[in-house]
C-alpha cells in the first residue's frame, strides 16, 4: 500500500527543485576546478606527476609569498577588529541620532568593488591625493606628510576599510542581544565593572569576534586587487597576485595551477573554521532564554557623547572620504597643469566617446559599461534562480545529506575568484576562444562567484520562515507546488531581491576572474578601471568609479526598500 | 457507519523514541476535544488526520471513505494551526478566500462568502486589514474563518487558544462553541488545558504517551476516570491506598464492600470532601462514608469563593474544598463511598 504523506511529497518537491541547481552548480564549479587540478599535477612541461609542486616548494620565494599572505591577513584582521570594537560598544550600548545611518554606511563597503576601494585610496591618500593636498595647504608644507601608498600600510588600511564593517556589525549585533541582566547579575554578585566585562561580557562576545575574525582573515587572505595595485611590487604579493602573474604575465599555467591548489587548501580550512565558529555562536544564541533587543541603553554622559561624535565623524571620514574623493575628482578637471581646478564633465564626455582626445583605454569604456550591465543582469538572474532553488532544498529538507549539501553550496566561497578565473581560463583554452565562448565563460564565472551570496541572503530567511505556512496552504487545497509559488515565494520576496541586488553588485564589481579571463575583446568596468589606474588616468577611472558607486547605492537602496516592506 | 464522520482505526506512527497508536471515531457534527500533556501525541494525531504526516499502519475513514492515500490538498479537512499561519503577504479577505480559488465561484459569490464568514466570527469590515494590524484574538478568529471557508468535512483545531491570555481564552472558547453550533461541522479540538476540554466538548479524549487513556463525555472523564493518569490530569484530588478503608469507614446500617482485594488505590476530588471544624459533630450522613479525624490543616488557599485545604491525616495528604473559611488547625473530613473511584 502506498501511503505518501504530504511530508513525502514536500520532500520530493524540494529535492526535485534543488536537483537542477545542484547539478548545474556542480558542473560550473567542479569542471573548471578539475582543469586547474589536473594542470597542477600534470602540466604540459612536467616530467612526472606533481613535479610542479616539488619545484614550487623548493623555491624560497614560494614560502615568502605564503608567509606574506598569512601575515598581511593576520595584521589586517587585528586592525579591523581594533577599529570595529569601540564602534560595536557604542552601537550596542547607546541610542543616538544617526545610528541607523552609521549602520547603513557600514554595510556599504561590503558591496563595493575592490577596484573602487583601490581607486578611492589612491585619490584620497595618495601623494597628490586629497588628504595630502589638504594637509599641505593647512600647514603650508612642501612635501606630502602622509606617505601611505604602495606599502604594507596601504594594504592594511585598505583591508581595514573593507572589513571593519563586518566586525562592527557582527559584534554589535551580538552585544546588543546580550541580556544586560548578565552584567547586572555579575555586579550584584560582587564583581566590579571591569571584572564584569572581562569575565561575563567578553566571553559572551567571543563567538562573534571569532566568527568575524575568521571571515575577515579569509577575505584578506584571498584579496587580489588591493595587493595588486596598492602593494605595488613583488615584495607585497600574495598567492592570488602570484597566480595572476604566473598565468597572465609569464603564461606559466602549471605553476599558477599549483599555486591555486595551495590557495584552495588554505581557504577551505578557513571556511571550515568560520562555519565552526558560526555554529558555536548560533548554539549560544539559542541557549539564551530571553532575547533582549534594544531594551536598556546606557544613559549618555558628556564623555560618551563626545566619544560617539568622534567615532561617527572618524568612521564617516574613513568610509566616505575615499568614495567622496572619487566622485569629486570625476567632476573636476584642472585648467592648467597642477593649477586650479574647475567643475567639468570632461571625463564623462570622454567615456561616452564625445571627446576625441581620449586615450586608448577610455575609448573602450562605453562598451565596457554595456558589457558590465548585460553580464551582471544575466549572471545575477541565473545566480538568483539557482540560489533560490538550492536554498529551498537546504531549508526544507531535514535529511542527513543536508549538511553536506550546505557545505557544498558554500564551497565556491572557499575558492577565491582568482582561482575560479584561472579554472575558466583553462577551460577556455580547450573549448576555444571565440568571442561568444569567452563571453559565456565570463558569465558562468560570475554565476559561480555570486551564487553563494544569493544563498547567504535567502537561506536564513527561508529557514526562519514557519513551516506551518506551507502546511496551512496544503490543508486549504493547494498542492505543494502551488503552496510554494503562492505562499513561500511571496514571503521570500525581500530576501530574493536582496540576493539579486547582491549578485548584481558582485558581478558589476568583479575584477579578479574577469581580468584573468578576458582578452581585449571583452572588458568590464572594473577591468577598464584597472587599466586606467595603471596608465595614471585617475580621472577617467573616477568617472567609471562614480558610475559603479551609483549602481552600488541604487542596489543598496533597492534591497533596503524591499526590507522595509517586508512582512513580520 | 453512516453517521460516523471520522473513524481512526488503529493508526500507528512510529518514531525512534515515540510511538503513536490510536483508535477512535467521531459522530457527524460532534465536538471532540483531545487533551493531554505536551508530547502525548495529540498534535501528531491531528497532523496525521489532515495528511501532513504519513502513518505507518491503520486506516482513516472520512464519511466512510478511506483517505490514507489521499493527498492533503484533496482531503477537504481544515486545520487551524497553533500559530494560525495566516499568510502575512495577504490581507484578511485574501486569507479567508484562499481556499476558494480552488472552487468554481463567481467573484460575487466569493465576496458574499467572505462577508458571511467575517460576520460569523464577528469581524465584519475587516476585509482589507493586514495581518500585522490584528490582535491575537482577531488573528485566531480570522484563522477559523479561513478554515471554514473551504466548507470542510472536518475541522481540526490545534491548541488555537494557547497563545492568548486567560480572559480572552474563555470568551473565545464560548465563541468557538457558538460557531460550532451554527455550522455543525465535526470538530477535533486539541488542547493541553483540561478546563477548556471539559467546558467546550461533547466528548473528551484523554491521551498520554501516544495512546488514548479514556474517551467519554466531560462528566464521565472527570467523575469516573478510568486510570490514575486521567484522574489526576483532569483535576485535583486525593489518591490513597485502599488499605485505609477499614480504618476509616463509617456505615450506619449496611456492610460495605471495600473492594480491597481487587483495587489497590482509591481517589476522590476535593469538592466531594465534607469539612467539619468541630470533630465531635456527627456527619449528617446516613450513607456509608470514610471519616478522617484529627486532620491537621497544612495550608489554606483562597481561590475566590472557595478554599482549597491541604490537610495531613496520618502519613497521607488530603485535598479538601470548603465554601467557608476554616480557622481551626485540626478538623474532621468525610467522603461518601459513592464519590470514590477505585484503581488497580
Amino acid at each position: 500500500m502506498k501511503k505518501l504523506g504530504a511530508l513525502h511529497s514536500q520532500q520530493r518537491f524540494y529535492r526535485l527543485l534543488g536537483l537542477p541547481a545542484l547539478v548545474l552548480l556542480t558542473l560550473l564549479f567542479v569542471v573548471p576546478l578539475t582543469f586547474t587540478l589536473s594542470r597542477a599535477f600534470s602540466g604540459d612541461e612536467s616530467l612526472y606527476f606533481g613535479e610542479a609542486f616539488i619545484t614550487l616548494f623548493r623555491q624560497p620565494y614560494t614560502w615568502t609569498i605564503i608567509r606574506f599572505s598569512l601575515l598581511q591577513a593576520f595584521v589586517s584582521t587585528i586592525v579591523s577588529l581594533l577599529i570595529a570594537f569601540p564602534g560595536a560598544y557604542l552601537l550596542a550600548n547607546y541610542r543616538f541620532r544617526g545610528k541607523g545611518f552609521v549602520k547603513a554606511i557600514c554595510t556599504l563597503p561590503f558591496v563595493l568593488p575592490s577596484i573602487l576601494v583601490v581607486l578611492g585610496f589612491v585619490i584620497f591618500y595618495g601623494n597628490s591625493g586629497i588628504l595630502n593636498t589638504l594637509l599641505m595647504d593647512l600647514f603650508t608644507l612642501d612635501t606630502p606628510p602622509l606617505q601611505i601608498l604602495y606599502s604594507f600600510k596601504a594594504i592594511i588600511l585598505a583591508h581595514a576599510f573593507y572589513n571593519f564593517p563586518i566586525a562592527l556589525s557582527l559584534i554589535s549585533t551580538r552585544w546588543e542581544n546580550l541580556s544586560p541582566s548578565y552584567e547586572g547579575a555579575a555586579l550584584t554578585l560582587g564583581s566590579n565593572r571591569w571584572e564584569a566585562f572581562r569575565r561575563i561580557t567578553l566571553p559572551n562576545l567571543m563567538s562573534s569576534v571569532l566568527s568575524a575574525s575568521s571571515l575577515i582573515f579569509l577575505f584578506c587572505f584571498s584579496s587580489f586587487a588591493i595587493l595588486l595595485v596598492l602593494g605595488g611590487g613583488p615584495q607585497f604579493s600574495n598567492i592570488e597576485v602570484e597566480i595572476y602573474r604566473r598565468a597572465k604575465l609569464s603564461g606559466d599555467m602549471t605553476t599558477a595551477s599549483a599555486l591555486a591548489l595551495i590557495s584552495i587548501v588554505i581557504t577551505l580550512a578557513l571556511v571550515l573554521l568560520h562555519l565552526l565558529f558560526q555554529r558555536r555562536g548560533s548554539y549560544e544564541q539559542e541557549s539564551q532564554l530571553f532575547e533582549q533587543v534594544n531594551s536598556s541603553y546606557k544613559k549618555h554622559s558628556l564623555v560618551s557623547s563626545l566619544l560617539i561624535a568622534l567615532y561617527v565623524i572618524i568612521s564617516f571620514g574613513f568610509v566616505l572620504g575615499p568614495l567622496g574623493a572619487i566622485i569629486w575628482r570625476s567632476f573636476t578637471s584642472s585648467i592648467t597643469r597642477g593649477g586650479a581646478t574647475q567643475l567639468s564633465l570632461k571625463w564623462y564626455k570622454e567615456l561616452l566617446g564625445l571627446n576625441s582626445s581620449g586615450t586608448a583605454f577610455i575609448s573602450t569604456a562605453l562598451s565596457s559599461v554595456i558589457y558590465s550591465f548585460i553580464i551582471a543582469l544575466i549572471s545575477a538572474s541565473i545566480a538568483t534562480v539557482l540560489g533560490l532553488m538550492l536554498s529551498a532544498r537546504l531549508a526544507r529538507k531535514s535529511d542527513t545529506d543536508s549538511l553536506a549539501v550546505e557545505l557544498y553550496a558554500m564551497l565556491p566561497m572557499a575558492v577565491s575568484s582568482v582561482v575560479v578565473g584561472l579554472g575558466y581560463y583553462l577551460v577556455g583554452r580547450v573549448v576555444g576562444t571565440t568571442f561568444s565562448m569567452r563571453l559565456l565563460l565570463v558569465l558562468l564565472a560570475h554565476v559561480v562567484i555570486a551564487s553563494p551570496f544569493v544563498i547567504r541572503s535567502i537561506l536564513p530567511d527561508y529557514r526562519s520562515m514557519s513551516k506551518t505556512y506551507m502546511q496551512a496552504a496544503l490543508t486549504l487545497g493547494s498542492t505543494v507546488r502551488q503552496s510554494f509559488l503562492l505562499v513561500e515565494l511571496p514571503l521570500l520576496r525581500s530576501s530574493i531581491i536582496t540576493g539579486f541586488a547582491f549578485a548584481f553588485a558582485i558581478s558589476m564589481g568583479e575584477m579578479n576572474a574577469t581580468l584573468i579571463l578576458s582578452e581585449s575583446n571583452i572588458v568590464t568596468i572594473p577591468v577598464i578601471m584597472y587599466r586606467l589606474i595603471g596608465s595614471y588616468n585617475y580621472s577617467g577611472a573616477c568617472a567609471l568609479g562614480t558610475l559603479l558607486i551609483g549602481v552600488s547605492v541604487a542596489l543598496f537602496g533597492l534591497s533596503e526598500a524591499s526590507k522595509r516592506r517586508r512582512y513580520e | 457507519m453512516s453517521n460516523k464522520a471520522l473513524i481512526c482505526s488503529d493508526i500507528v506512527v512510529e518514531y525512534p523514541e515515540f510511538t503513536l497508536r490510536v483508535t477512535f471515531d467521531a459522530q457527524n457534527g460532534e465536538f471532540i476535544s483531545i487533551v493531554g500533556p505536551s508530547g502525548c501525541g495529540k498534535s501528531t494525531t491531528l497532523q496525521l488526520i489532515s495528511g501532513l504526516i504519513p502513518h505507518t499502519s491503520g486506516e482513516v475513514f472520512l464519511h466512510g471513505e478511506e483517505i490514507s492515500t489521499t493527498a492533503v490538498w484533496e482531503r477537504n479537512i481544515a486545520l487551524v494551526f497553533q500559530d494560525y499561519a495566516l499568510f502575512p503577504h495577504l490581507n484578511v479577505e485574501q486569507n479567508v478566500a484562499y481556499s476558494l480559488r480552488y472552487k468554481k465561484l463567481s467573484k460575487k459569490e466569493r465576496k458574499e462568502r467572505v462577508k458571511t464568514l467575517l460576520e460569523l466570527v464577528e469581524l465584519t469590515g475587516y476585509n482589507k486589514r493586514k495581518m500585522n494590524t490584528l490582535s491575537g484574538g482577531e488573528r485566531q478568529r480570522i484563522a477559523i474563518a479561513r478554515a471554514l471557508a473551504m466548507e470542510p468535512k472536518l475541522l481540526l483545531l490545534d491548541e488555537p487558544l494557547s497563545a492568548l491570555d486567560a480572559k480572552l481564552r474563555s470568551s473565545l472558547r464560548k465563541h468557538i462553541r457558538h460557531i460550532h453550533e451554527q455550522t455543525h461541522i465535526t470538530t477535533l479540538y486539541v488542547t493541553h488545558d483540561q478546563q477548556e476540554a471539559l467546558s467546550i466538548s461533547d466528548r473528551v479524549i484523554v491521551m498520554n504517551n501516544g495512546t488514548i487513556e479514556q474517551m467519554g463525555t466531560p462528566e464521565e472523564v472527570y467523575n469516573n476516570p478510568s486510570s490514575v493518569f486521567v484522574a489526576t490530569f483532569m483535576g485535583e484530588g486525593t489518591l490513597l491506598p485502599t488499605t485505609i478503608i477499614n480504618q476509616s469507614v463509617q456505615s450506619s446500617y449496611q456492610v460495605v464492600e471495600t473492594n480491597e482485594e481487587r483495587y489497590s488505590q482509591l481517589f476522590f476530588r476535593p469538592e466531594k470532601v465534607i469539612v467539619h471544624q468541630d470533630r465531635h459533630t456527627q456527619f449528617p450522613e446516613f450513607l456509608p462514608h470514610l471519616r478522617f479525624d484529627n486532620v491537621e490543616v497544612l495550608s489554606r488557599e483562597y481561590q475566590g469563593g472557595l478554599y482549597l485545604l491541604t490537610c495531613q491525616w496520618r502519613e497521607y495528604q488530603i485535598l479538601a474544598q470548603s465554601t467557608h473559611a476554616i480557622t481551626s488547625d485540626t478538623i474532621s473530613l468525610g467522603v461518601r463511598l459513592s464519590d470514590i473511584v477505585y484503581f488497580e
